[in-house]
Formats: structure tokens, sequence, C-alpha cells
């Protein structure tokens, strides 16, 4: 097991390593100098901006910039400084990072209680006016716009009940909303692929056999059928939170919640590119982090990927002895 | 001329004799699942769901709001009334009136073209480019698709919303540069389902035939496996549709999609968002246009995938 997640640490590198260059190409063919709009817009003297393309080291060769800028991160762990604050990105990054992570794990855990128990039920009554019923409002929630729930629920909540606040991300109250809004989105996803998955459980010989042998209803379902059911499911909450870590772009701009996707697209509407290629760089190291969070849990739900991750371990030290022994 | 009658003729007559005739319907069943093509059978399957029946049609509405606006539309999209600012739903106006003057249902109604239109281009594209790079991944397989897939790994690592967002912050917010940031930031998903149904039919006894009499790679992939392995992308690119339609008023909505004047429905919910306090029509309409757009095509799209299911096949 352990192998298996220093392997999969090692193939992280050149997944970033090209973020990191496409990050870098992106800011570089994108229009706009920053030295102007840091010297004041349109209406700046060239001098300023002359000096500031210097103090920057705007005008050296991209490849000597990026060479110099991936030397810094990897010796100092400094991943770029803000044209406009001239904050270092990291901190900025790791002050604002909890925010979304909070707002993205309490809508996770929200959605997956949500959506797995309705999705079971669906699956249970399937063809009755219940599963129906549940899977007409999934698929609404589906294609709901998340911006668009936001505004009737800011509509709803605090302008027509004034029971929450429209934005910030302060006390329990303003993060309510959001993750309400959200995790009913992704419950609707979740429900979805719930219902799917334990369909084609249901139907399945061992199901029957836990019936024939006088398991009672409730062991069946939760214990084989779920079970069982239950790697799809994980799949799709850990996509979704993945995206909501780095892509929750549109709610924070919607509620104004000082997270990282909003850090970013004022970032980039302001041309710092540092800010840009910092952000980028850590949404896709803890992209890559989910997914291998979501593939070491399958190992958890499901003792049969974790004895081939045993497996393929013994194997490889089997033929590593054998090919010792015929050395000797 | 005394009857031939062999052993076998004997023995093959009575065996027609003993065979239990096929009951009328019965009969006509095998005989259309020998001769009707997957396509029909799928297609005579889908219509039978009444769901996706329902999502065709709204979805067939929408096509049409897009196609011809002005047929359907009161008024023009840029038609401002000075007298009658931010009128709620009224006889005249079933949608009310907007900070300008406008008409909200005519604006509604044009809006269906740009929607229509990036998520149709998008998904074309998406669909080739992601069609033509899993298919090669998948053919040549070892070092190519190492490289293929390491690349596509990059991509997928970056949220789609925010590689959309940077790409269109770096071309400029037009209808054109929309469908390029879509489609870029889509195209994996494309190419990973086609890989994975090209793996599973590349070693099969067709492509072998193909490759025995001579076909060059290009034909046998664009003739022989493509075809084979379209199911799963129409349904990918059904799918995709409504995504690339959501995706389409987000980056409106964020101000980097299309620019107002123009009634797209993002834009719209954009400029309607400002007077959320006071006048909720400028909010609730364009907003339920973008929904009703999707859910037609996932209740089209589920249908679809149930259609196409081998597992269902008699």
């Amino acid at each position: 097991m352990t192998r298996y997640i220093l392997q999969r640490l090692l193939q992280m590198i050149p997944v970033l390593l090209g973020v990191i260059i496409l990050a870098f190409v992106l800011n570089e063919v994108a229009p706009g100098d920053p030295a102007v709009l840091l010297a004041g817009g349109e209406s700046a003297t060239p001098e300023a901006v002359a000096k500031i393309r210097e103090e920057l080291k705007l005008d050296d060769p991209f490849i000597v910039r990026f060479a110099d800028y991936f030397k810094k991160m990897v010796t100092e762990g400094n991943i770029g400084t803000s044209y406009k604050t001239r904050q270092p990105v990291a901190v900025e990054v790791a002050h604002r990072f909890p925010q979304t992570f909070k707002m993205a794990a309490i809508s996770a855990i929200f959605a997956s209680i949500i959506g797995i128990t309705l999705g079971v039920l669906s699956a249970i009554k399937q063809y009755t006016f219940l599963d129906n019923l549940i899977s007409m409002f999934s698929l609404v929630g589906v294609s709901m716009p998340v911006f668009w729930s936001s505004l009737l629920g800011i509509l709803f909540f605090s302008i027509h009940l004034r029971l929450l606040p429209s934005s910030g991300f302060y006390t329990w109250q303003h993060w309510l909303l959001p993750c309400f809004v959200i995790g009913t989105s992704m419950a609707a996803s979740v429900v979805r692929m719930t219902r799917s998955s334990m369909l084609e459980v249901i139907r399945q010989d061992y199901i029957r056999t836990a019936r024939a042998k006088g398991q009672s209803e409730r062991v069946v379902i939760f214990k084989h059928a779920l079970k069982n059911a239950m790697i799809p499911v994980v799949t799709n909450i850990g996509m979704h939170f993945g995206v909501l870590l780095g892509g929750a772009v549109i709610i924070e701009t919607v509620f104004v919640i000082p997270g990282i996707g909003k850090y970013i697209t004022d970032a980039i509407r302001n041309r710092d590119y540092p800010v840009v290629q910092g952000s980028v760089l850590v949404l896709a190291l803890v992209t890559c982090c989910v997914n291998l969070g979501v593939d070491l849990l399958y190992a958890m739900i499901d003792p049969r990927i974790k004895s081939q991750y045993r497996g393929m371990a013994k194997f490889k030290k089997k033929k590593r002895g054998l090919t010792e022994g015929g050395i000797r | 001329m005394p009857k031939m009658s062999t052993p076998a003729i004997e023995a093959f007559q009575k065996k027609q004799k003993a065979r239990p005739r096929l009951a009328a319907g019965q009969g006509k069943e095998n005989a259309e699942s020998v001769s009707v093509p997957l396509w029909v059978e799928s297609w005579r399957r889908l219509v039978r769901r009444p769901t996706a029946v329902l999502g065709m049609i709204i979805f067939l509405a929408l096509v049409s709001m897009a196609l011809f606006p002005s047929l359907i539309a009161p008024e023009g999209y840029d038609n401002q009334q000075f007298t009658r600012l931010f009128l709620p739903p009224n006889g005249q106006n079933i949608m009310g009136t907007d900070n300008l003057g406008r008409d909200v249902f005519s604006r509604v109604v044009y809006g269906a073209s740009y929607s229509m239109r990036v998520g149709f281009f998008a998904v074309l594209s998406s669909c080739l480019f992601g069609g033509v790079l899993g298919s090669i991944a998948a053919f040549y397989g070892s070092r190519v698709d190492n490289i293929i897939m390491r690349f596509l790994d990059i991509i997928l690592s970056i949220p789609s919303i925010l590689l959309a967002i940077a790409i269109t912050s770096v071309l400029g917010a037009s209808l054109t540069n929309l469908i390029i940031a879509i489609s870029v930031s889509d195209f994996p998903h494309y190419a990973r389902i086609v890989r994975a149904s090209i793996l599973g039919i590349k070693e099969q006894e067709f492509v072998e035939a193909a490759r025995a009499i001579g076909a060059s790679d290009a034909r046998i992939i664009f003739r022989h496996l493509l075809p084979n392995a379209m199911a799963p992308i129409i349904v990918q690119a059904t799918v995709g549709l409504g995504m690339s339609i959501l995706s389409c008023a987000s980056l409106s909505f964020i101000g980097l999609g299309i620019q107002p004047p123009l009634p797209e429905w993002g834009t719209m919910l954009s400029t309607g968002r400002e007077y959320i306090r006071e006048y909720w029509w400028l909010v609730v309409f364009p907003g339920m246009f973008i929904m009703l757009a999707v859910f037609s095509v996932n209740l089209f799209g589920d249908g679809l995938r149930d259609a196409l299911d081998p597992r269902l096949k008699r």
C-alpha cells in the first residue's frame, strides 16, 4: 500500500510540471501589459512603466523568467509574489484555502447524507411514485445552474423571509445558504449515481442468497447491497469535491466568499500573472491529491481492491526474490 | 417418372413437418431482429420512453426558438422603451420588462440561439478533437498512448471551469472564443471515452480482417473502429451538450462570455442580479430557460443511454 501511494505521488510530478508550463505559457500569451496596469493604466508615464518592467524583470526572455520562477519554487517553496498586493501567493492561498475547503467539505457531507439516503430509497422502491418523484427532482437538480439556484436562494431566504445573510462567510448563518445550494445540486447527482449503482447490485445473485438465508431486509440493503454499490458513488462525490475545491468560482462570486476561486478570478481580471500561476498549481496539486484519496477510499470500501494492492506488492517481492536467487 | 426419394431428403422433410409453427408476431419479430439495423432498433426503443420524448419535444421547441426567433418573439431583443422600465409580468409583456424597458420574453427567445450555438459547436469540436486523440492513443498504444494520456491528465487536473475562464480571459470575450474555451476544457473527457471503447474492440477479428486486406491505419480508425465505438460517444455528447450550455451561461454570468446588450441567458442573469431585491423576474426567467435547456437534454440523454445500452438488447 505504501509503495502504491509513493508510486502515485511520483506520478504526480510530470503532471504538475505540465501544469506549471501550461499556466506560464497561458499567461505569456495573455493580452495586456501588467507593467502598464500596475503603473496606473493607460494614463501611466512611460518612465513609470519602464521602472516597473525593470523591477519585475519583465524584459527578460521567457525561458530566463521561467527558469527563475522554477528555481525559486523548488529551492524556496516560493510560488510567486502578487504584482498587485506584493504579498507571497503561498501566504494568500493558505489564508483563503480553508474557507473554500470548509465550504466544499460541508457541502459534500450534506450531499452525501441526502444523496445516498434518497438514492437507496429510490432504488429499493423502483418504479413507485416515490421513485419517480425522487428521480424527477434529482434530474431537475442536476439541470439547475448553481448560480441561478444561489440567486433564487438569496431571493427567498434573504430577501423574502429575511432569515439568512446574502453575502460573506463569517458565521454559521453565512455559510448555511451557499452550502445548502451547492449541497443540493451535488446531492442530485449523488442520488442518480446511487440509484443506478444500487439497481445493478440488487439484481446480483449474492443479494438473492442473502435474502434466501433469511437476513433482514435492512441488513441485505445496507450491508450487502450498499457496500457493493459504493464505488461509483464515492468516485462521484470525490470528483465533485475536487471540482468544488478549485472551481467554486461562481458560488464564491455570487456570495462574495473570500475563497480561492474568487482569488483566482480577481487575479485573472487584474492580470496578476504570478497569482494565477501559483494558485492554479496549488489547485492542480489538490485535485491530484483528492483523486489519490478517492483511490485509497476504494481500498477501504472494497476488500477485493485492497487485496489487489497487497497482491501486487507480494507478486513484486516474489519476483524480485526469484531474480535475486537466480543471480546467486 | 418416379419421385426421387433418398433417405436424406426424407429425413429433411420429416424434420420440416415436425418443426413447430411460429406464431405470427414471433416470426415477424425474428425477421425484424435480423434485418433491422441497430440504430433503427435503438430509435424505436427511444421513442417508446415518454420522458425521452418529453425531453426531445422541449429541446426541439428551444431549437426552433434559436432558429426562428423573429417568428416567436413579439419584439426585437434591443427594443428599448423608457416609458415601461421594470414592468412586472403582465398581459403584454408576459415576463415583464427590464432596466432599459426591453421585453424580457423576447430577449429570452433571442438568447436561445447563443446557448444552442455555443453548446452545439463546443460539443462538435470537442467530440472531433477528443475522438481523434482518443482513437490514436488506443490504436497505437504503448508510448503514444502514454504521452497522450499524460497530456490529458494535465488538462484534467485543472478544474474545467477555471481552465475555460483562463482561456477566455487570454483570448478575449466573444462567441468563437467561448466555443474554443469550452471545447479545450471538455475534449479530454471525450478522448478518454473513445480510448476506452476502442481498446475494447481493437483486438477483434474485423480489425484484423481490415488490416489483412491492406487497409491503412487511418482507414481502420475512421471506417472500422470509430463507427463501432459510437454509442458511448453519442451518450457523452448529449450529456456534454447540457454541460456546454451551462458553461456558456456560467462564463457569461461572470462577464467573460457573450457581452451585453446581446441577450445571452447568463448575461441576462448577471444584469438581473443587480436588481434582484426589487425585480425578481429579471433573475427568475432567464435562469428558468437555462434549466429547461439542460433538463431537456438530460432527459433525452437518459433515454438515449438506456436505448443504446447493449444489455437491453434482445
